[in-house]
């Protein structure tokens, strides 16, 4: 389930066109263990002055079972490619207004830190030195301080025992109680653990590591820390967790000495993601008007104190952000920048199977694209006179790396060529794009991935995977667990049924309210179409999904007995359950309240519809050989989700297995421990296997 | 009701060097105090009777861990000494001569089989399993000891290809620790995920020598077994049905004590469980349940074991064999018995009765029941010589914590032989349990308790019910440290026994299984309206309190009532649906026997939620649970949390790390502690 917040985070750009492909000889397979060789290179931060690019590259590390995360940097003129930092625990870095320092986050031993490194040589040097950690840097415009975030833990109450009862005094190791009083229902984050007694608040701290200062304080957390042009004020958000709408954002502005926070006069249900307009005036803030799971935000503009407000982009017109699911992420990120003359915004905007960056006039009108279309662009930076913008890009036959797209001839070049050598190795299979009318007036798009070699003339059998969100979509860009199962000798099939992001607000509205049918209706107009095909065996089909897409899973073979096997990983089986006690749990439930069109409704009154819209209320129907995999860390969608199915399964003597993944979240097969990434692949090929032969 | 302290216990007290009581006057009980109480267990009489063995475990709160150690007592109480200082043993075992005991200890590591001399000399360990080793039983003949021990699943090898991964997994990765299972039972309460432990027997010879491996390795795992007299075969219950959803289908099985095939005993039950051999080392007495009906009560079979003939002894569904009777005092105490007489005439067993549990004589042949100990308290534990002339047994009374008692089988008293809590006693305020009787709406008397508050006479107290978890248990006559621990606070606590509970009869136990919810909550609410009409009761200043069904009913009941100003619910069911469907034991609780299963009867599921009726909650409540339960999974406790807070209640969550079903009867002492303070606070707040 993707709940993140629409974003839109940083500096602007435009979108990798096609990337020339690779020599076809002796190339091998693609394997699970291609994971270790993969550098995954992420957050294109270019300098003020547009003539270099930190980025990170991430590697798995097999012994360590871990990743090692360092900052390169290339120059955008194609000069130099090299390794910056050498932390292994490296990230968000943050050029210095002069471009001559960059800040980053660093994990060097304890909790992270925020660290300076100097452009011109030298080791990174330890900035703020927070018990909690710090993170999130951010320069002020005089490159004389940097504002950060670091966490306040509520300490732990004492004990409750009376020890002076006991005759003793009170046991170092036992003096505080370790029992939780759980204030409100969003206690937990998926793999942040208990946040309910964290804090994320924002400090200042010299850029020389002096004077560090608590700005903001209470409750609550904030992000997105924003200095005032004249860097007297820091603007940042805030979602209060007591919240009982739960996601309702909130802005302030609190003077970068210290003071009382104001808050930022707004009319709307949520406001976020602030950004100060020159001269700082106002600000620029993405808002929405309801609780809405499938709505796309608006971009607007308004006065300090909240007048003149002007939409530059309307609520459900744009996807603002990246929805594209892969190996590392389900969707979510992005990027979105107000370029410096303050007139004009670019961000990254998810469009069919693809996403690209869009110039936004902050007066308003209709959007112009830059670059995409094509491929997926995961994040953006742009220089201070907004002509050059980094950014990264993959495509389904490429991973990401660095590009930089030139405004004034408008042409993209490829800074890092990290995985030629590997891509060029492998056999990378190239997804045909189709399209099925629905049977009900829309048309769904999917692919098809045909192992890499195939044999002309030769059936195979056939992969159904259905994304997780509803709210992302899948598209152009390379999926390994895709490129494995190809390899294996399957086609693999995915598709972009209602609820998908890229295909406008009502495409992705169809699907509230009837979770199951309407996804069940397109996906099936899919395989439908699919088993028309000379080169697939239409008895050798198989269903899997994860999160929604777990959901979906069991949804698909509660109601036909056409795949011969699934797997359904994080699933969610039962609406009410999970609506209640996901680590998201708005006690309005999820997608329930007032003025959505097709929402449930709160989940009490909802209850008979939520009931009959969850797998478990079908799975007497179920009689496909099921495999359920779920994390036992998952908050996200609770371990609970899969018991209840299997159990049931079980108790109806159905063909059912059940996998425990141990200290993994809701991620799993994006960020989960190397090995289980890699083991979670193989058991997927074997229990396909099982039932292909 | 026993009568108050006998002054030979305090003579006693002092003789332990306890300080007198007489120092100071009596105090109000203190959650603190949990930690002054012996908790005796096990009583064991040697093969002759003239000893008894008995463990005493402590709760050590600054270590937060338990001391449990094994004791011995001569029959007639003198001669008391603690034996072992293991400070982690348990289950003591007379060898055939009396002259040494074998126990399990945990002595760092897993649980191992030893072995002490009552002559003199520490014990000495006969065991090294891996995994732990538990249940010695001597062979009739005293050369061998038989026990149980746990084996674990190799663990898979990670499923990853080095070369193509282009390096070395590290030592520590060898192996995948992803689980992987197709079983149904395959995590238990407080014992994890067992679907890769496996339970087998094993038998030494009693110099801890020549192991034996009896029962293969397989996915089954064996428990409660027994010797025949002529020492050839051992009998024992495994759940052998992989296809059968219904997992409380046990059957009893027979293997040859040198090792051999396994023989099922072939009854024409659906589960079979108990085995007591015959002293002709042929016939099984066995207990039998014919449906896997939760509010069942198993009958008594004579079967040979290579028969499949069988003797009905006492059908099923007329008496509540085992102690059901519910305390925060019990570390799990299962009762007792069948215990064979040496000529097979008779048979000796723990019953359960209104209120108490009994030590019941039942005649082999006719089955006909006398009580032999029947002194309307709580009898958790007994054994018997070989003579079949005597008994030791643990008891306690509403005013006693358990000690052990021994009883002669020939017309004589019972006698209490241990008086370890005699000088807690005398320092504290300890208050009687009143009983009662109400008529229900169904016209069966409903069997109630009153215990009154630590107030002035004259005052009208706030008052507190309590709910008890099952629902298949009762409340009784047996000493309950939470209970005084509330009235010293000066709230009268009620206690009581609505339908569904266990004692009063099969009818009365399975009149929920329509419903689980209202004829429970019909029987406590007629249980509070006699109670508000005495004079001592505040009816302006209710609480209601309860935890599991206790849990379940606490909801239930404010949320068809504001009659209470005060709840504390701990670990709740609140949602039939996910709690029945993704608890550890869905299908032996046989949810589905009572009222279908979840997806062809969800209106009556949702119906008996309490969840559904939470809009109409106003009761200020405390919800309680466990982070690591797996009985009722705290899934419930975050459902009812998230919409209460919606619904803007009063509500306060907490959650007790690591802890499981079993918080208040075994967690760890300084969360057993502070949870009273929380449940304290709780209602100091919201009952003032």
């Amino acid at each position: 389930m993707n709940r993140a917040l629409p974003s839109l985070l940083l500096a602007g750009a435009f979108l990798a066109s096609a990337v020339p492909g690779a020599a076809a000889d002796a190339q091998r397979p693609v394997v699970p263990e291609d994971l270790f060789k993969i550098a995954y290179v992420s957050n294109a931060t270019i300098s003020h002055d547009g003539k270099h690019v930190a980025f990170i590259v991430t590697r798995a590390d097999l012994a360590k079972d871990t990743y090692l995360t360092n900052i390169w940097i290339a120059d955008t003129d194609g000069a130099r490619v090299a390794q910056l930092t050498r932390g292994d625990h490296d990230s968000e870095p943050a050029w210095s207004p002069d471009d001559r320092t960059l800040a980053f986050t660093a994990a060097r031993g304890g909790p992270s830190q925020i660290f300076a490194i100097d452009l011109a040589g030298g080791e990174a040097r330890q900035v703020t030195h927070q018990s909690e950690g710090a993170s999130t840097a951010a320069w002020s415009h005089d490159g004389r301080r940097i504002a950060f975030t670091s966490t306040t833990t509520d300490p732990a109450p004492p004990s409750h025992v009376d020890w002076k009862a006991l005759g003793v005094s009170a046991p170092p190791k036992y003096a505080k109680t370790d029992i939780r009083t759980i204030p409100w229902p969003r206690y937990e984050a998926n793999g942040g653990g208990y946040v309910y007694n964290k804090h994320p608040h924002i400090w200042t701290i010299d850029a020389n590591g002096a004077n560090a200062k608590q700005i903001t304080f209470g409750a609550d957390g904030e992000s997105g820390a924003d200095w005032s042009p004249d860097d007297r004020a820091i603007a940042y958000s805030t979602v209060p967790l007591s919240d009982p709408e739960g996601d309702r954002s909130r802005i302030f502005v609190v003077p970068a000495n210290g003071g009382k926070p104001v808050a930022f006069p707004t009319a709307h249900y949520s406001a976020f993601e602030q950004a100060w307009m020159r001269e700082g005036r106002g600000l620029v803030y993405g808002f929405t008007s309801r609780h809405d799971a499938s709505g796309e935000f608006a971009l607007a503009s308004a006065n300090l104190d909240g007048t003149g407000e002007r939409v530059a982009v309307p609520e459900n017109t744009v996807a603002i952000g990246d929805a594209i699911l892969n190996d590392t992420k389900e969707g979510g990120a992005g990027c979105g920048v107000l370029t410096s003359d303050g007139r004009t915004f670019i961000a990254d905007v998810s469009v069919p199977g693809a996403t690209q960056l869009d110039v936004f006039d902050m007066e308003g009108g209709p959007p112009t694209k830059l670059v995409g279309g094509k491929g997926e662009i995961q994040d953006c930076s742009v220089s201070r006179d907004a002509r050059t913008i980094a950014y990264t890009a993959l495509d389904a036959t490429h991973l990401a790396e660095v590009y930089v797209y030139d405004r004034t001839t408008g042409k993209s070049h490829r800074l890092t060529h990290l995985n030629d050598a590997l891509t060029d190795s492998l056999a990378i299979a190239t997804p045909e794009a189709h399209t099925v009318s629905n049977g009900h007036g829309g048309t769904v798009a999917y692919w098809v991935l045909r192992p890499p070699n195939a044999v002309p003339g030769k059936r195979y059998p056939t992969v159904l995977n259905i994304h997780g969100g509803p709210q992302t979509e899948f598209g152009d860009a390379f999926f390994q667990e895709f490129q494995v199962l190809a390899s294996r000798g399957y086609n693999v099939v995915y598709a972009n049924p209602r609820g998908s992001v890229g295909y406008g607000y009502d495409w992705e509205e169809a699907l509230l309210g009837d979770w199951g049918d309407a996804m069940f209706t397109d996906e099936m107009a899919v395989i439908d179409d699919v088993v028309k095909r000379p080169d697939v065996d239409p008895t050798r089909t198989f269903v899997t999904g994860g999160s929604y897409g777990g959901y979906a899973t069991l949804w698909v073979v509660s109601h036909t007995n056409r795949f011969r096997a699934a797997m359904a990983e994080r699933a969610v089986s039962d609406l009410f359950t999970e609506t209640l006690s996901a680590d998201f749990a708005a006690p309005l439930g999820f997608e329930g309240a007032a003025g959505t069109p097709h929402a449930w409704g709160p989940p009490l009154q909802a209850h008979a519809t939520l009931w009959e819209q969850s797998p478990l209320a079908h799975v007497a129907d179920v009689h496909t050989p099921l495999l359920l995999l779920h994390s036992d860390g998952d908050t996200r969608t609770p371990i609970d989700e899969t018991l209840q199915e299997y159990e049931a399964l079980k108790m109806l003597g159905r063909t059912v297995e059940l996998v425990e993944v141990p200290r993994e979240n809701h991620d799993l097969n994006r960020t989960g421990e190397p090995i289980h990434r890699v083991e979670r692949l193989h058991l997927m090929e074997k229990w396909l296997e099982r039932y292909t032969r | 009701m026993k009568s108050s302290l006998p002054a030979a216990a305090l003579a006693f007290a002092a003789a332990l060097g306890v300080a007198p009581a007489t120092a100071a006057p009596p105090r109000a009980t203190i959650p603190e105090d949990l930690a002054r109480i012996a908790y005796v267990s096990s009583a064991t009489i040697s093969h002759r009777g003239d000893r008894v063995a008995f463990v005493v475990s402590r709760l050590d709160v600054p270590q937060n861990r338990y001391r449990r150690d094994i004791w011995v007592v001569r029959s007639d109480g003198t001669g008391l000494r603690q034996l072992t200082a293991g400070d982690g043993d348990t289950d003591p075992q007379w060898s055939p001569d009396d002259r040494a005991i074998a126990f399990t200890g945990a002595r760092g590591g897993p649980s191992q089989i030893y072995r002490i001399s009552l002559d003199g000399g520490e014990a000495r360990r006969l065991t090294n399993e891996a995994h732990g080793a538990n249940g010695p039983r001597w062979s009739h003949d005293g050369t061998r000891i038989l026990y149980s021990a746990t084996f674990v699943d190799p663990k898979p090898k990670t499923d990853l290809d080095e070369n193509a991964a282009g390096g070395k997994l590290d030592a520590a990765h060898q192996l995948s620790d992803i689980r992987r299972t197709d079983r149904l039972d395959f995590e238990v309460n407080g014992a994890g995920e067992t679907f890769a432990q496996h339970t087998h027997l094993l038998v030494i010879r009693a110099d801890g020598s020549h192991r034996t491996q009896l029962t293969p390795t397989t996915p089954w795992s064996e428990s409660q077994p027994v010797w025949s007299y002529d020492d050839r075969n051992i009998a024992f219950v495994s759940l052998r049905r992989p296809t059968d959803p219904e997992r409380i289908d046990s059957d009893v099985y027979v293997v040859p004590s040198g090792g051999g095939a396994l023989r099922r005993v072939a009854t024409r039950h659906r589960a079979s469980a108990s085995p007591v051999w015959a002293h002709d080392s042929h016939n099984l007495y066995l207990t039998v349940s014919s449906r896997p009906d939760p509010a069942g009560l198993p009958g008594i079979v004579e079967q040979g074991v290579a028969a499949t003939s069988e003797r009905a002894v006492v059908p099923e569904n007329r008496v509540a064999f085992g102690d059901a009777v519910l305390t925060d005092m019990r570390e799990g105490g299962a009762g007792c018995g069948p215990l064979l007489d040496p000529r097979d005439r008779w048979f000796l067993a723990d019953v359960s009765v209104p209120g108490a549990t009994q030590l019941v004589r039942f005649d082999a042949k006719s089955g006909r029941a006398t009580p032999v100990v029947a002194r309307g308290d709580e009898i958790a534990e007994c054994s018997m010589n070989d003579a079949g002339t005597r008994v030791a047994y643990v008891a306690s009374d509403a005013t006693h914590p358990a000690e052990v008692y021994v009883a002669s089988l020939r017309g004589g008293a019972s006698r209490e032989i241990t008086h370890l809590n005699a000088a807690y006693l005398a320092s504290v305020r300890i208050a009687p349990m009143e009983h009662f009787t109400v008529r229900d709406e169904a016209g069966f008397p409903v069997h109630a308790w009153f215990v009154p508050a630590a107030v002035p006479r004259g005052t009208r107290a706030p008052t507190l019910l309590e709910i008890h978890g099952g629902p298949g248990a009762e409340f009784g006559n047996s000493f309950f440290h939470e209970v005084q621990l509330l009235a010293g606070r000066g709230y009268n606590v009620v206690l009581a026994d609505p339908r569904g509970s266990i004692g009063f009869g099969y009818p009365f136990s399975a009149a929920l299984s329509k419903n689980w919810g209202d004829p429970m909550f019909r029987d406590e609410m007629a249980v509070m309206d006699a109670v508000v009409k005495r004079r001592d009761v505040d009816s302006q200043r209710l609480g209601v309190l309860g935890g599991s069904y206790g849990g379940y009913a606490t909801l239930w009941v404010i949320g068809h009532t504001h009659r209470f100003k005060a709840a504390v619910a701990e670990r709740v069911v609140s949602n039939m649906t996910s709690s029945f469907l993704a608890c550890d034991e869905c299908s032996s609780t046989n949810a589905t026997y009572a009222f279908g299963n979840a997806w062809d009867h969800q209106p009556a599921y949702w119906a008996m939620s309490p969840i559904a009726s939470i809009a109409n909650v106003t009761t200020p409540l405390l919800l309680l649970h466990s982070d690591n339960e797996t009985r009722t999974p705290l899934v419930d406790a975050d459902q009812w949390f998230t919409l209460a807070k919606a619904l803007r209640e009063p509500i306060t969550y907490v959650q007790v790390p690591r802890e499981n079903h079993d918080l208040n009867r075994t967690g760890e002492p300084i969360h057993r502690v502070e949870r009273l303070h929380l449940i304290l606070d709780w209602f100091a707040k919201e009952l003032p």
